[in-house]
């Protein structure tokens, strides 16, 4: 059973924003790459152990060269994502396959530890964004999976339903929206850091394109979590308390109580900026709170 | 008459006044036993001031005593007028609506993720979650994206998102075989047009046994109940046996042109205001 301890840590974990507070930085990234192994992932559209799915040797640097900016990124501008990363991926395999469509990244509960990136030269611009992005994606995915092993499933593993992801749109097992809605918190607080330090209004764009859709799921998550199709008793009691709390970040950047700007007004001012501001004591009331 | 503890003022929230809904409301404002407030999107947008309350105009709309129906249409598609340019504007509005419309002492409806006017998502997400909201509910035999498993019977490929579509047949000849594949059921379609817990069946079929009737009225009492989205149609397949659900959208599509819909809307408002409005419950 999932406990108050376990659910406390896990939100300390997943909150990225702040400095390293003194913590000595990993230079480098500390996982391997694996970019030839003959190992098989278990759910995929394409077998990662043909040499097909191989990047060859020339393609190689154009793959290093996004690792090593999303490494640059992490240290200088995200380094608590830097040091979580570090610490929870010990390799990361390196394919490629035209079975996936663009780049793609993965974790499996079979394999703790390793996360799969797909295509990463197909990367929308910039992809070091979106690299940076899945690294810490699947990283939170070794947290759980950890967690999962030392103290329990946070919900019944062999439950048949699909349900709604308000993330994806897509109707997903009952373990993969669990842990979705805990990985987005992260990924969230992933780019409430980085918007704090954006070189230009492309970036912010970039930001703000990925920050919108996200908030929209936690706007979503209790709706969903609360209707009579969902199997509330699949889930253990802790987390589903936890998501509920989580969800309330949604409302972090919507206009306080005493505003008394025009609805439209209050929306363009949020747009050009204050939504990081306003995001970022979101982020710090929801861990705050629940410690509280 | 209204009574002391419901809601004293009815909002109006929509995009375009000829939805059947708004066009009732926007006609027959003297008919909703409380003052109405009429506001567009644009409206919302450019004149409202959202605190606690609500202030547009000079005046001041408490959410706590006032009654909203919401018309307002998926923000992002293109045809709707005064929504913002910007998607992450679109987007933080689409969520202020979801938190502030709960504040209401009654909404019609709530956003969803899938929809701002409500509703219950595209036909996949009806078929699965349907029946396990309304017990015993039939619905199509279908495939679904994660089983590849086709259904046996007369096939036929939808796009899951348009609740008004039958598709086509799979048998029709070649093409994409993209989309929701489901055995269509036999029969014809019947339309229920439902606000809170007034209805009426259209396109009924002569012949049409009293136990099929029953089960479409028990279906709507059931929604009556639970729903959270207040004005619905639902269409059914009714043949010799009992009817299968199809669909149930917000948007009144079929049923919202007949002459008998507007009296639906301000008489079933008005009675769910009165019955479900929080201040009363």
């Amino acid at each position: 059973m999932t406990s108050d301890d376990v659910a406390g840590g896990l939100l300390d974990q997943l909150n990225y924003v702040g400095g390293s507070d003194g913590a000595i930085l990993p230079p480098e990234f500390a996982f391997a790459l694996d970019f030839d192994s003959a190992r098989a992932w278990p759910d995929l559209p394409y077998d990662t152990a043909s040499p097909v799915s191989r990047y060859p040797l020339e393609s190689r640097p154009q793959i290093l060269l996004i690792l090593e900016e999303a490494a640059n990124l992490f240290r200088s501008r995200a380094p608590k994502a830097w040091i979580f990363v570090n610490r929870e991926l010990e390799g990361a395999m390196i394919r490629r396959s035209s079975a996936v469509n663009g780049a793609s990244s993965s974790s499996n509960r079979e394999l703790v530890g390793t996360c799969l990136l797909t295509n990463l030269d197909l990367s929308p611009d910039p992809a070091v964004f979106i690299c940076a992005e899945a690294l810490v994606h699947e990283a939170i995915h070794q947290h759980l999976y950890r967690i999962e092993l030392q103290k329990g499933p946070f919900c019944d593993l062999d439950d048949a339903g699909r349900y709604r992801s308000p993330w994806s749109g897509n109707r997903i097992p009952l373990h993969s929206l669990i842990h979705a809605s805990l990985v987005w918190f992260g990924v969230l607080s992933l780019w409430c850091q980085l918007a704090r330090s954006c070189a230009n209004e492309n970036e912010a764009l970039s930001v703000r394109s990925r920050v919108a859709p996200t908030l929209f799921g936690f706007a979503f998550i209790r709706q969903i979590v609360d209707s009579p199709a969902f199997p509330r008793g699949s889930v253990a009691p802790k987390i589903v308390e936890l998501i509920g709390h989580i969800a309330n970040v949604a409302t972090a950047a919507q206009p306080p109580r005493d505003e008394r700007a025009a609805l439209g007004d209050f929306l363009q001012r949020s747009e050009k900026g204050e939504w990081v501001t306003s995001l970022v004591s979101g982020l710090e009331h929801v861990e705050r709170s629940w410690h509280a | 008459m209204a009574g002391a503890d419901v809601p004293d003022a009815l909002l109006l929230l929509y995009a375009d006044r000829s939805d059947p809904v708004a066009r009732a409301i926007l006609d027959n404002p003297g008919r909703f036993e409380r003052e109405v407030i009429a506001l567009s999107l644009q409206q919302l947008l450019l004149e409202v001031a959202g605190g606690t309350t609500w202030k547009w105009a000079g005046r001041t709309i408490d959410p706590s005593r006032t009654a909203v129906v919401n018309r307002l249409p998926s923000l992002g598609s293109a045809d709707v007028a005064g929504q913002p340019n910007s998607s992450f504007q679109r987007t933080q509005l689409w969520i202020w609506l979801s938190g502030e419309l709960q504040r209401f002492a009654y909404a019609s409806s709530l956003p969803t993720a899938s929809s701002v006017l409500g509703g219950y998502g595209s036909l996949l997400d009806q078929w699965l979650d349907m029946p396990r909201l309304v017990g015993g509910l039939r619905v199509p035999a279908h495939r679904t994206p994660w089983d590849n498993a086709m259904p046996n019977g007369d096939v036929y490929l939808v796009d899951p998102w348009q609740l008004y579509s039958l598709g086509r047949p799979i048998s029709a000849g070649p093409g994409t075989n993209a989309g929701l594949a489901y055995a269509r059921p036999a029969g014809l379609l019947v339309h229920v047009a439902q606000v809170g817990g007034t209805y009426f069946l259209a396109n009924v079929p002569p012949g049409m046994a009293t136990v099929q009737q029953d089960y479409i009225t028990s279906f709507a009492n059931s929604m009556a109940r639970l729903s959270a989205s207040r004005i619905l149609e639902h269409a059914f397949f009714v043949g010799n046996e009992l009817p299968v659900f199809y669909a149930t959208s917000p948007v009144p599509l079929v049923t919202g042109a007949l002459a008998s819909y507007p009296e639906l809307v301000i008489r079933g408002l008005c009675d769910d205001i009165r019955r479900c409005s929080r201040r009363t419950a």
